[in-house]
């Protein structure tokens, strides 16, 4: 689906606030409520947008942040990803072209439970040869506003 | 007084989760409250910096086609000034200082493979402060959850 002004002004407009009204948003991009509405129906149907309810990591009481990279036997890419991609506190799953063949960002609710997904949960998976892993300690930029919208 | 979310908060906030436009009207009609009071608790929600109710847009689809998550390391001393240089880059949305191999990872958009290159090979090197680079392209996202985020710096 191709994105004109329009839908990126919405995008935009939503991205900032998602209870904003349709005809609020008519009013400020200059369209009719009807083209605001079905626009926003269209960018939800394609997965290009979803509207979403999403929470302050500093309602936790110590989240703690882990990024991880993962060599993996060739063949067992695919099936490493798809098990860390069923773990909770597991946020990001990726293959990858360099660096190394999957990268994992792991969210947990408190070090401990961290360290039971990094030194037990992951490195327990079949096929895993080696992993690296890197412990967040500050947020200088976070922009909620982009992600992959996957099934 | 610390304020916190209670039972109607969370209830209001399943319904959205399930429908984000839910109108306020149709939310107090599920739950038999008042339209006043669900308006009230979603300022409280949103204003209280709980939670934001808010389109995500996925990057691939609005023409970013290159998902560069990058580990960064640092001269010490340079930490915080690389950390805060790399915040301000429009094609990097993610930015945090880690312990271990790496100083920084960072996440990075870009839109075509000349864009990656010019990131790579002459936007970062060009950063004073940075010693090393291990880079790589996210060739398939097999999760992204964004359902708890930091809220800071979004720009």
């Amino acid at each position: 689906m191709k994105l004109d002004q329009t839908d990126k002004k919405i995008i935009q407009l939503l991205g900032a606030d998602a209870r904003m009204s349709n005809n609020q948003m008519a009013k400020v991009i200059g369209v009719t409520e009807g083209t605001v509405r079905n626009r926003i129906q269209k960018l939800i149907e394609n997965k290009i947008i979803k509207i979403s309810v999403i929470n302050n990591i500093n309602r936790m009481e110590n989240p703690s942040v882990a990024f991880v990279g993962l060599d993996v036997e060739t063949r067992s890419k695919d099936s490493v990803a798809k098990a860390l991609s069923k773990m909770k506190e597991v946020r990001f799953v990726s293959t990858l072209i360099g660096r190394h063949d999957l990268m994992a960002f792991i969210l947990a609710e408190d070090v401990t439970k961290l360290s039971k997904v990094l030194y037990e949960d992951i490195s327990s998976l079949p096929g895993v040869r080696f992993s690296e892993s890197s412990i967040g300690l500050k947020y200088y930029k976070y922009d909620y506003r982009w992600a992959r919208i996957l099934d | 007084m610390k304020i916190s979310l209670d039972d109607l908060d969370h209830k209001i906030l399943q319904i959205l989760e399930s429908d984000g436009r839910a109108p306020a009207k149709f939310i107090a009609e599920q739950l038999s409250v008042n339209e006043v009071t669900v308006s009230k608790r979603l300022t409280k929600i949103i204003e209280g910096g709980f939670c934001k109710i808010i389109a995500i847009a996925d990057f691939e689809k609005c023409g970013f086609e290159h998902l560069l998550p990058i580990g960064i390391r640092v001269h010490g001393e340079k930490l915080e000034e690389v950390a805060e240089i790399l915040s301000q880059l429009n094609e990097v949305f993610s930015v945090n200082v880690v312990s271990g191999i790496q100083d920084i990872e960072i996440l990075c958009a870009t839109q075509t493979l000349q864009e990656t290159k010019v990131f790579l090979d002459e936007t970062l090197p060009s950063i004073t402060g940075i010693k090393s680079i291990s880079p790589a392209i996210a060739s398939n996202v097999y999760k992204f959850e964004t359902d708890w985020t930091p809220f800071a710096n979004e720009a």
